[in-house]
C-alpha cells in the first residue's frame, strides 16, 4: 500500500473509532440503570477492539514519532495519531485502568513536547494533562508529580482539569482529607471521566482519615467518626472502617464509642539506642584518628 | 538570571586581572602560545592548560576582535582554513583595519607560526569568547565550524580546548537560538568523550546537558541521565560544583530536601571565594528554600550577609519570617507580592509547597502557648477559617468547618505538635512538653553537626590531593607494579575489615 491510502484507511477506521468513543462516553449522568451501564460497558469494549486495529495501523504512517519523517501528509498523520491516543487515554481513564493510561500517556506525550509548535493546540490536553496528574497522586508518585508540574504551562495551569489535580495535591499535603471525600461524594469533578481515579483517591483519604484519628485522640464516638468519613447515612459503613483497625468498642458509654488502647511502656535499658551510640563513637574516633 | 552564573562562574578568576591591570592581551596571548606548545610536549599537563586559561581570563574584557585577528595571523600559518574564516566571522562584527597590531607582531611573527591543532582550537575558543560577550549571534555558526574541526582530530592533548569549545557552543544556543537544539550534538558528544576516556569533556558535557534539561524544566530526563552515567574519577572542582547544583535542584522538585540541601550547601562551598556572585545568589535563595521545606529557619546572617546579595535576597527575607511567623495570610500576601521574582526564579512551585509548613509551624506555636484550645480559634488562628474578604483570592484557602480537625490530626500523626484532639467537643489539649534532654534529641543533633566538620574536613582533603598519575609512570619496572599492586590489595583488605566492625 502507499503512504496515501495507509492514512486513507487509518482515517475511515478512525472515523468509526470515534463514533464509537462517543457512544461509549456520552454521560448518563444520575442514571443508575444497570442496562445501561451494561450497554455502555459493551460500547467501551468494542471502541477498545477498534482502538487495537488502529494502532497497528498507526505503525505504517512514518511522521510519527520516533521517525519524525517529513512526509507531505505529516500535519494530518500527527493530528490523527494525537486524537487517537487522547481518546484512548481518556478510554483508560473512564475504565480505571491505569496501567494502559500510563503507556497510553507516554505515547501521547512526544506529541505535546516535540511537536507542540507543529500542531494547532488540542482541546482535550487538559483533560489528559489533568488525568495524568491525578494518576500520578494515586499511585503516590509525589515526586514524578513536581517534576510534571513543573512542566505544565501557565495556560494549562489555568484549566479547571489541572487546577482540580493541583488542589488535590495541596488537600493531601495539607491534610485536608475531609475535603476530598466530600468532593468526590458530591461528585465535584471536572470531567465524568476524572470520576474512577477519584473515587480511588476518596479510599486513600479516608484510610488516611481513619489513620490520623488513631494518633490523635484517645477516644471517638461513632457518630464523629462517621461525620469525619462523610458517611453520615451509613454508620454500618463507619463501623466497617473501625473494624478493620481493629478499634475496640468501650463498654461502658452511653453512646458507641471506641477508644484506643495507648499503653505506655515502661522505660527500660533497652530503650537506650546503644548500638547505635556504639557505632557513633567508634566512629568519631575512627575519623579523628585519620585527622591526627 | 542562570547564563549569569556560568559566565560568572567562568571568570572565576577574573579578580586577578584586576590587580595586574597594566597587561598588554596581545603579550599574554602570545605567551599562551608557548604554554601550550609546553603542555602538547609534556603530554598534557593540565598545569600548563589551566594557566592558559587563567592567563585568558584576565584579558578577556580587554580583548578587541582586531587584537584576536592579528593574533590569528601572527599564530596560524597564513594558508590555514581555519584562519580564515575566523577572519571572516570576526571581521562581520567590525570592519576596521587593524593597522597598529600588525606592525608590533611582524618582528616575532614568523617563529611564532605553529601549525599545532590546540593553538588552532584555542585560536576557535578565544574568537567565540569574545563574539559571546559581544552578543553576535554568529557565535552559533562559528561553534558549528569549530565542532567540525575538531571532529577530525583525536588527540588527548586538546581535550581541555575541546571542552570549552563545548561550553560555548551551548552557552551560544542558549543565548541567541534555542537550547532543545544543543542536545543532540551534546549527547553524541558525552558519547564519544566516554568512549575516550576524556575526563574533562565527559564531566562538561553532563553539566551542559542537565542544564540544558533542567533550563527546560524536564527534571526527570535529566535524573535518566544522570542516574545512568558515571562520572569520571578525577574532576575539576568548577565542574563538581556545577554538577551539585543540578543534582541538587533536581533533588528539591523530587521532594529529597535532605539530600537536596546537603548537595546545594556543598556547590556553595565548593564555588570561588570572590567571584561567581550569580551563581553564589542563585544557590543561596534554593538553599533559602529547601531548608525551609525542611522545616529549618535559616538565619537572618545567610541571607543578609554579603551586602551584595542583600537586596536581591529580601523577597527571601520576607518569605523566611511569613514562615516563621506560621502565618498563612502574611505568607500568601509575601507570594503574591514576589510573585514575579519567584517565577523569574523557577522556584513559585516550590513555594507553594511550603504552605504546610506554614500550618506546622502556627500550629506548633498555638501549641506551646495554649494547654487546651478548641478546634475553632486554632482555625482564626491559623488564618484557615473562611475569610469574607479574601475567599475569592485565593483558592487553596481551606475553606470549610471540618478540615480544620483533618489538618490538626494530621499534624499530630506526623510529629509535629505533641497533643491530642477531644472530637466530641473540637479542644486540642496540649500534651506536657517533655525535657528534651531527657531524649535521644541532642545527640542526634550533636552527630548532625559532627558529621557536617568531618564531611567539610575530608572534602578539603580530597580536593587538595594531586591527580592520579595511573599509568603515566612508566618507568616502574614489572616487580615494582607488583608489589605496589600487592601493597594496595593489603591495604584495601585491611580497609574493609575495619569497615565490617560497624
Amino acid at each position: 500500500m502507499t503512504r496515501a491510502e495507509d492514512l486513507a484507511s487509518a482515517q475511515n477506521s478512525f472515523k468509526e473509532f470515534k463514533k464509537a468513543f462517543e457512544r461509549a462516553t456520552t454521560t448518563t449522568t444520575g442514571d443508575e440503570n444497570a442496562i445501561m451501564q451494561q450497554e455502555q460497558q459493551q460500547q467501551t469494549s468494542g471502541a477498545l477492539n477498534l482502538l487495537e486495529n488502529l494502532k497497528v495501523a498507526l505503525t505504517h504512517l512514518t511522521a510519527l514519532p520516533p521517525l519524525f519523517e517529513q512526509t507531505k501528509s505529516k500535519k494530518e498523520e500527527l493530528l490523527l495519531a494525537r486524537e487517537l491516543l487522547e481518546m484512548s487515554v481518556i478510554l483508560c481513564a473512564r475504565r480505571d485502568d491505569e496501567m494502559s493510561f500510563e503507556r497510553n500517556f507516554a505515547q501521547l506525550r512526544s506529541y505535546y513536547e516535540d511537536v507542540r509548535e507543529e500542531l494547532p493546540p488540542s482541546k482535550n490536553e487538559s483533560i489528559c494533562w489533568g488525568l495524568n496528574l491525578l494518576r500520578l497522586l494515586m499511585q503516590n508518585r509525589i515526586g514524578s508529580f513536581h517534576a510534571e508540574l513543573e512542566l505544565t504551562s501557565s495556560e494549562l495551569l489555568a484549566n479547571a482539569c489541572v487546577k482540580y489535580s493541583i488542589e488535590l495535591e495541596q488537600r493531601l499535603m495539607d491534610g485536608a482529607y475531609n475535603k476530598i471525600v466530600e468532593e468526590s461524594v458530591n461528585g465535584e469533578i471536572p470531567d465524568e471521566s476524572f470520576k474512577p481515579f477519584a473515587n480511588r483517591m476518596s479510599k486513600t483519604a479516608r484510610d488516611e482519615i481513619v489513620n490520623c484519628i488513631e494518633k490523635s485522640a484517645s477516644e471517638i464516638t461513632l457518630k464523629n467518626l462517621a461525620r469525619l468519613l462523610i458517611l453520615d447515612h451509613d454508620k454500618n459503613e463507619a463501623m466497617k472502617y473501625a473494624m478493620e483497625r481493629g478499634w475496640m468498642l468501650d463498654d461502658g458509654a452511653i453512646e458507641e464509642t471506641f477508644v484506643f488502647s495507648d499503653e505506655q511502656a515502661v522505660p527500660s535499658s533497652k530503650d537506650i539506642p546503644s548500638n547505635e551510640m556504639i557505632s557513633r563513637a567508634l566512629l568519631y574516633s575512627r575519623e579523628l584518628e585519620r585527622i591526627v | 538570571m542562570d547564563t549569569q552564573m556560568d559566565t560568572d562562574l567562568g571568570e572565576e578568576k577574573g579578580e586577578e586581572g584586576e590587580q595586574e591591570r597594566e597587561i598588554e592581551p596581545s603579550k599574554t596571548l602570545i605567551s599562551n602560545v608557548s604554554l601550550i606548545k609546553k603542555s602538547v610536549e609534556s603530554k598534557g599537563e593540565p598545569r600548563f592548560i589551566a594557566s592558559v586559561f587563567r592567563q585568558t581570563h584576565m584579558v578577556r574584557t580587554k580583548l578587541t576582535a582586531e587584537g584576536i585577528c592579528a593574533f590569528i595571523e601572527a599564530v596560524l600559518p597564513s594558508d590555514s582554513e581555519s584562519a580564515t574564516t575566523l577572519k571572516q566571522f570576526l571581521k562581520a562584527k567590525k570592519t576596521e583595519t587593524k593597522k597598529v597590531k600588525e606592525e608590533e607582531d611582524d618582528d616575532s611573527g614568523e617563529k611564532l607560526k605553529s601549525e599545532l591543532p590546540e593553538t588552532e582550537i584555542y585560536c576557535y575558543v578565544l574568537a567565540l569568547m569574545h563574539m559571546i560577550d559581544a552578543k553576535d549571534a554568529n557565535a552559533i555558526q562559528l561553534s558549528e565550524i569549530c565542532l567540525q574541526r575538531l571532529s577530525s582530530f583525536n588527540r588527548r592533548t586538546l581535550d581541555a580546548f575541546a571542552a570549552k569549545v563545548y561550553f560555548y557552543y551551548s552557552l551560544a544556543h542558549e543565548r541567541f537560538g534555542n537550547i532543545r537544539d544543543a542536545r543532540q550534538t551534546l549527547l553524541a558528544l558525552h558519547r564519544q568523550a566516554t568512549s575516550r576516556l576524556d575526563a574533562i569533556g565527559q564531566e562538561t558535557t553532563l553539566n551542559l546537558l542537565l542544564r540544558n534539561y533542567v533550563s527546560l524544566k524536564q527534571y526527570e530526563l535529566a535524573e535518566q541521565l544522570r542516574s545512568k552515567t558515571v562520572l569520571p574519577s578525577s574532576r575539576s572542582s568548577a565542574q563538581q560544583c556545577r554538577y551539585l547544583y543540578y543534582l541538587g535542584r533536581i533533588r528539591a522538585i523530587q521532594l529529597e530536601y535532605t539530600e537536596a540541601k546537603e548537595c546545594l550547601t556543598q556547590a556553595l562551598r565548593k564555588a570561588p571565594n570572590n567571584a561567581a556572585w550569580g551563581f553564589k545568589l542563585i544557590l543561596t535563595k534554593w538553599i533559602c528554600i529547601v531548608r525551609l521545606l525542611l522545616g529549618e529557619i535559616p538565619e537572618r546572617k545567610f541571607l543578609s550577609s554579603p551586602s551584595e546579595m542583600r537586596s536581591k535576597l529580601l523577597p527571601y527575607f520576607e518569605l523566611t519570617s511569613a514562615v516563621r511567623a506560621g502565618d498563612l495570610h502574611e505568607f500568601a500576601l509575601v507570594v503574591e507580592k514576589h510573585k514575579a521574582t519567584f517565577e523569574k526564579d523557577n522556584v513559585f512551585n516550590l513555594i507553594t509547597r511550603l504552605r504546610r509548613n506554614v500550618i506546622r509551624t502556627g500550629l506548633a506555636k498555638v501549641n506551646v502557648a495554649y494547654s487546651k484550645i478548641s478546634l475553632n480559634d486554632i482555625a482564626l488562628k491559623l488564618g484557615l477559617q473562611k475569610d469574607v474578604d479574601m475567599n475569592n483570592t485565593t483558592s487553596n484557602n481551606i475553606n470549610s468547618e471540618g478540615a480544620i480537625e483533618c489538618v490538626v490530626a494530621k499534624a499530630i500523626r506526623d510529629g509535629a505538635v505533641d497533643a491530642q484532639i477531644d472530637f466530641e467537643t473540637g479542644i486540642m489539649t496540649s500534651n506536657e512538653t517533655k525535657d528534651a534532654y531527657s531524649t535521644s534529641l541532642p545527640g542526634e543533633v550533636f552527630h548532625q553537626r559532627v558529621a557536617y566538620c568531618l564531611d567539610v574536613h575530608n572534602e578539603c582533603q580530597r580536593a587538595m590531593r594531586y591527580a592520579e598519575k595511573g599509568s603515566t609512570k612508566t618507568n616502574e619496572t614489572k616487580e615494582e607494579r607488583m608489589k605496589r599492586l600487592e601493597d594496595e590489595e593489603a591495604l584495601r583488605e585491611f580497609m574493609e575489615e575495619e569497615d565490617d566492625y560497624f
